[in-house]
């Protein structure tokens, strides 16, 4: 088993021409990240900002919030007020915009307003929870979510760090999915157009279906070797974006309660670590579901020239409404699940609330039940994978000898 | 082992391509000959199992459509047009069709290495498929075929292509197999069986209709093979009455070999007849449509 899978994965990738569509992929989204990196810091003072607030990394205690508030009203002391105050206004969990009276005489009462001193030990995670209740009281769905949270945030880290790497690394991230993703998405149809063509194309049905290796067995390592195949290609670049990461702009711990710089905190109860893991998944997701169609229609065509032209239709039509501004009939549940916007759902620290309601398709609330994105897309191809291999391995078992 | 078939027969359309053949086939080589379209390849294929038909097969109890697995473990399959994976290096290919056959790598690694050396391939064993030369190809679908020790060998055309050299070196591993192994082999180029071939069966229309030894077969043409050597007026008009099977120019006379049922020449004499004779008298319209004999 393990040998054929061996020579399947060998068969499909093993060519000079597929290497060079990884190289030159595994380039591009080098490339495109690094080049968002430099556009992304020329200007910005990011790496003074993380060092500031590196330097209180560690454990959160009380006598790690108290050095803080020294800092913060030594910082309000000084007549040059820049972005140290603000950052370390963040870190106490003054998410709200400070008063601009704010003064040494008044921050008591500027902690009082963000009811931070209860809960000083875990001043963000209350922080979230506080900031967002306050806005959506009335919503019976945000109680729901707002009541996981709760849970949730019981089981997240006590630790403080500077999530400004992190935070750039993901929105580099979900600004780059679409031309990544996509670029990986095609690569993945040219390499298994062919997976089910090659026999025919070379001939090698009669040799290969005349041998007690049942075809309905060549049908299954296949459909492992394509898979395999896709979740490698997938996984290549997105080491390759963690590696120019961490050259360009080293992530401190991924074990950090996901929250953004610019001093809103939105509400999540996701680590980074969550976060990469909701990455990895649904781009892994992402390159099943384009392998799962492209094997089914390599299956039902045995022929690489239809069904790359099948597969590039079909991802022309995922892509329609983003180039073409195209509005579907069923656009939601369509855009939902379409492979190549899968990583633009992983903004879940910025896009979680809208106009007073809940508008990412982050998370999905029925009755008492808080199902995430990642979860139900993740499903959703899994089955249709499963469905696939099902029916063409019975096809593949009821028609195990061939009509030439 | 007995390879036993039972009112084998299949249609293509209105076509039927394999008329109702029954056949019992022991250890030995069979050859089968036939013309291009007489059923050779769609019988050969029913035999290995990958097409379908009417009748039943059998390897002594092992039924082809029942117990497949197990008729393919004593399958050997070289097909007339013999496919590859052309970016697989010679290795490659074999160690894969030793995968997909079953075989385990501590039995088919010295397996593949001892028919790579039969076959004269050690030097070409890293070369990719696509680089090698017909002949070689042909030899690697060969080795393919015998990785696992067949014990029914089935073989289309299996020479095509081949050199001389390569053909006499093939031709002598498959009579080392005979003993114990069911060859059944297809081909057009009739001298290469004549001193193999424990047995010949000749296909025609579907239908085999002739089944017997080498020497047996030939008593069908006993006494109608002649040969004559004349000028070339002569030489022509006797190719428009007879059977010519062979002829060549030789100084200022044309040599021509002749199967008739009188003496088709005052000059003619009788000689002893040969299974290109035997194939070219029952196939003759076949051959003069495909141009083969000509002046």
């Amino acid at each position: 088993m393990k040998a054929l899978l061996v020579c399947e994965i060998r068969k499909l990738i093993f060519k000079k021409s597929v290497f060079g569509f990884i190289i030159v992929l595994s380039f591009l989204t080098g490339y495109f990240i690094w080049n968002d990196y430099h556009h992304a810091m020329t200007g910005m003072n990011y790496r003074e900002q993380d060092a500031f607030l590196h330097q209180y990394s560690g454990e959160w205690s009380e006598e790690k919030y108290q050095q803080i508030k020294e800092d913060f009203i030594k910082e309000i002391q000084t007549e040059d007020q820049d972005d140290k105050m603000k950052i370390l206004a963040w870190a106490l969990g003054i998410t709200h915009s400070l008063p601009e009276d704010l003064s040494i005489d008044n921050i008591d009462t500027s902690f009082q307003e963000s009811k931070i001193d209860d809960f000083h030990n875990k001043v963000i995670k209350h922080q979230i929870v506080y900031q967002n209740e306050k806005e959506l009281q009335n919503n019976i769905q945000f109680q729901t979510y707002i009541h996981k949270i709760e849970n949730d945030l019981q089981n997240v880290p006590d630790i403080f760090d500077s999530p400004i790497p992190n935070n750039l690394y993901f929105q580099i991230i979900g600004k780059r999915t679409f031309p990544i993703l996509l670029l990986s998405l095609f690569v993945i149809v040219i390499i298994l157009s062919n997976t089910f063509g090659i026999e025919r194309q070379n001939h090698m049905e009669q040799i290969l279906f005349s041998t007690q290796l049942s075809k309905s067995k060549i049908v299954f390592i296949k459909w492992l070797a394509g898979s395999l195949i896709a979740v490698l290609i997938m996984m290549i670049q997105l080491i390759i974006s963690l590696v120019i990461a961490y050259l360009i702009f080293p992530i401190h711990t991924w074990n950090l309660l996901a929250q953004i710089t610019d001093y809103i905190i939105e509400i999540t109860s996701y680590t980074y670590f969550d976060l990469l893991c909701i990455v990895f998944l649904l781009s892994i997701v992402s390159a099943l579901a384009v392998s799962t169609l492209t094997l089914l229609f390599s299956y039902v065509c045995k022929n690489r020239f239809q069904t790359v032209l099948i597969m590039i239709f079909f991802l022309v039509i995922c892509c329609a409404d983003y180039i073409l501004s195209i509005s579907w009939p069923l656009s939601w549940p369509w855009n939902l699940f379409k492979p190549n916007v899968m990583l633009s759902s992983i903004n879940y620290i910025t896009t979680i609330i809208s106009g007073g309601t809940i508008l990412s398709m982050t998370h999905f609330i029925f009755g008492s039940f808080v199902v995430p994105y990642w979860l139900i897309v993740s499903v959703f191809w899994l089955m249709v994978l499963l469905i696939g291999i099902i029916l063409t391995y019975l096809h593949a078992k009821r028609n195990a000898i061939y009509e030439f | 082992m007995e390879l036993i078939l039972e009112n084998i027969s299949k249609t293509f359309g209105k076509k039927q391509a394999v008329k109702n053949i029954n056949l019992i086939l022991k250890p030995g080589i069979h050859a089968l000959l036939g013309a291009n379209g007489s059923g050779k390849t769609t019988l050969m294929r029913m035999i290995v199992g990958i097409l379908k038909g009417n009748g039943s097969i059998h390897l002594d109890e092992i039924n082809v459509l029942s117990d497949y697995s197990t008729y393919a473990s004593y399958l050997g399959y070289m097909p007339q047009h013999f496919g590859y994976y052309p970016d697989y290096t010679v290795q490659q290919f074999l160690e894969y069709m030793a995968v997909v056959k079953g075989l385990h790598s501590q039995y088919s690694q010295p397996r593949i290495q001892a028919l790579i050396k039969e076959f004269h391939l050690e030097e070409q064993t890293q070369q990719k498929l696509k680089t090698l030369s017909g002949g070689m190809l042909r030899r690697v679908g060969i080795i393919q075929a015998l990785l696992n020790e067949p014990k029914l060998l089935i073989l289309d055309e299996p020479t095509v292509g081949l050199d001389p050299k390569e053909r006499m070196v093939f031709m002598n591993y498959i009579v080392s197999l005979s003993e114990t192994t069911i060859v059944l082999l297809s081909t057009h180029i009739v001298s290469d069986i004549e001193s193999i071939a424990d047995d010949i069966l000749i296909m025609k229309e579907g239908e085999i209709i002739l089944h017997d030894a080498y020497d047996e077969l030939l008593k069908v043409i006993k006494r109608k093979v002649w040969e004559v050597r004349l000028p070339l007026k002569e030489a022509k008009e006797l190719m428009n009455q007879k059977r010519v099977v062979k002829s060549h120019k030789e100084k200022n006379l044309f040599y021509l070999r002749v199967v008739s049922e009188e003496k088709p020449h005052q000059d003619a004499v009788m000689v002893n007849p040969c299974l290109d004779d035997l194939y070219l008298y029952y196939f003759e319209e076949e051959v003069y449509h495909e141009g083969i004999v000509s002046v």
